[in-house]
Formats: C-alpha cells, sequence, structure tokens
C-alpha cells in the first residue's frame, strides 16, 4: 500500500511538472508559477480550515527558511521553461542527477544537520550508469 | 539546448535547497503550516514578478479558453504530491521512498512525452531505465539503503 502511494506521489510530480512545461505555450513563467502557488495556497488552507480546523502560524521558523518561496518560484520557473524545450523526461532526468550530485556534497559536510555521510569513490561507477542513461534521454 | 540542460542541472540544485527548507520549516511549525510558507510566498512573489514583467493573459477571461484545463492543475497535483509523499515515507525506509518516488516521476515524463510526440522512442526507455537503476545502485553502494524511515527518525 504504501509502495503504491509514494507511486502515485511519484507519478503526480511528474505530472505537476510535464504540465507545467506545457502551460509555457500558453503564459509566461511567472504566470505559471502564480497558477501553481495560488492553486495549491488555496487547497491547503481549505485543508487546514476545513479538515484539521488549526490556526495558522507562519512565525517562529529560523530566517532563512523563508527564503522558500524565492526558491519555489525559481524552481517553478526554470522546470517550465526547460520542460517546454527538452522534454519533460530528460529535464526530470538531469535535475535528479543534479539533486544526487548536491546531496553528495551536503551529506559530505554534513550541512543543513544531516548526518554525515563521507563520499567514497565506489560510487563513481554509479554515477557513470545515471551519465549514459542522461546521454541517451539528451540525443535520443 | 545547452541552456536548457543548464537550467535542469539548476532546478536539480534548488529542489535539494528547497527541501531541506522545507524541512527545517516544517520541523519548527508543523507539517502543513510550514508547507504553507511555501505556496503562500511563491503566490505574493509571483504576483509581484507578473506585474512587474507587465504581461499578463491571466487577467484577459476570453484567453482563459484557449487554456487546457488539465494543464491548470499543476499546483494541485504538486500539493497531493507531497502529501501522499509523507504519507508513504513515514513508513518506508527513505532511500526506498526516494527511488518509488522517482521511479513514479520519470515514468509519468515519458509517458506524457510519448503522448506529446506521438511515439515512443525505445532509446529514451532505456534511458530512463539506467537512470532509475543508477539510482537504486547508489542507494546501496552509499549506505542509504538501510536507513529508517521517517517516522523512525527523531524530529529536532
Amino acid at each position: 500500500m504504501n509502495t503504491l502511494i509514494l507511486l502515485l506521489g511519484g507519478i503526480l510530480i511528474g505530472l505537476m511538472i510535464s504540465m507545467n512545461g506545457l502551460l509555457a505555450a500558453y503564459l509566461n513563467v511567472f504566470e505559471i508559477s502564480l497558477v501553481v502557488h495560488l492553486s495549491g495556497m488555496i487547497l491547503l488552507l481549505m485543508i487546514i480550515w476545513l479538515v484539521q480546523r488549526k490556526r495558522i502560524r507562519l512565525r517562529g521558523a529560523p530566517k532563512y527558511v523563508y527564503l522558500v518561496g524565492v526558491c519555489g518560484v525559481t524552481l517553478v520557473v526554470t522546470s517550465s521553461m526547460a520542460t517546454l524545450a527538452i522534454g519533460a523526461a530528460t529535464s526530470m532526468a538531469l535535475s535528479i542527477a543534479s539533486q544526487m550530485i548536491i546531496s553528495c556534497v551536503i551529506d559530505h559536510f554534513g550541512w543543513f544537520h544531516v548526518p554525515v555521510n563521507k563520499f567514497r569513490l565506489r560510487r563513481i561507477p554509479v554515477f557513470c550508469v545515471i551519465l549514459a542513461g542522461l546521454l541517451l534521454l539528451i540525443y535520443s | 539546448m545547452l541552456l536548457f540542460v543548464i537550467l535542469s542541472l539548476v532546478n536539480g540544485l534548488l529542489t535539494t535547497l528547497n527541501k531541506m527548507l522545507n524541512l527545517e520549516a516544517t520541523h519548527s511549525l508543523g507539517t502543513t503550516n510550514g508547507t504553507l510558507i511555501n505556496y503562500i510566498e511563491g503566490t505574493i512573489l509571483s504576483l509581484i514578478a507578473v506585474f512587474v514583467m507587465g504581461k499578463m493573459h491571466l487577467i484577459y477571461f476570453d484567453y482563459w479558453g484557449h487554456i487546457p484545463p488539465i494543464t491548470l492543475m499543476g499546483g494541485i497535483f504538486g500539493l497531493i504530491a507531497t502529501l501522499f509523499a509523507m504519507v508513504g515515507m513515514a513508513k518506508v525506509r527513505i532511500s526506498y521512498s526516494t527511488v518509488i518516488l522517482l521511479v513514479g516521476q520519470l515514468g509519468a515524463g515519458f509517458f506524457v512525452d510519448a503522448i506529446i510526440a506521438g511515439k515512443v522512442i525505445p532509446l529514451k526507455i532505456l534511458g530512463i531505465i539506467l537512470v532509475a537503476f543508477g539510482i537504486f545502485l547508489d542507494q546501496i553502494v552509499s549506505g542509504k539503503w538501510k536507513q529508517k524511515a521517517s517516522s523512525e527518525n527523531s524530529v529536532k
């Protein structure tokens, strides 16, 4: 059951990125970001007020956390532009590869309070497999 | 082409940063309030950017008829995906959930590309399989495969 939920979650993320890419043919990238964030905000407010019946509390997090909105907008903008130009699967695979590389760096230095996990050379062949997959996606 | 490859790589960097910031936000404010900050700030910043750019299609209601309704569902899909991911990741290993999420993501992307292009390119299928297999192998080689589910980890 959990596997199915996770698979559905992944599919929905893929659909979200794909739909944003298709929307780029009709709206500019900031309008796409507005549609994505506004619709998500309305749904989440409904969940908090009507389902959870909780109060909204936005203060009390470390100051750097409030940069999350800038990140979110830039994410939607970059993924929309890339998806429209090179396709959803290719842009997602490139993004995933980049995430893996930066995760290696974060794990190696223990940033953001994550446990330190030093990078090992035995991971390099694995990255070569991923690179081969990316090259096939980009050039096929 | 190179520009969009670089954009995708930057997107990956920002996705990781965004995850870390969201995690800190949910630790401080709870899951829904922490997630809400992202959407509220994103809405405000996007609105400002749209006004600054000066090009607005959304204010013309007759223009909405040109937009396929399914393409406007991205925000809803994203929020539901976030909730599904949190539910699913609470009970299974983080590495396992990472692989399943990414397989679903790549599969959906390939499916939409195939519908738009009207054809299936076998080499792209092979590319996706290699990327997914590489991600799975990395979880094992890096030792992350044995890490516990998120509900079993302490939250600060």
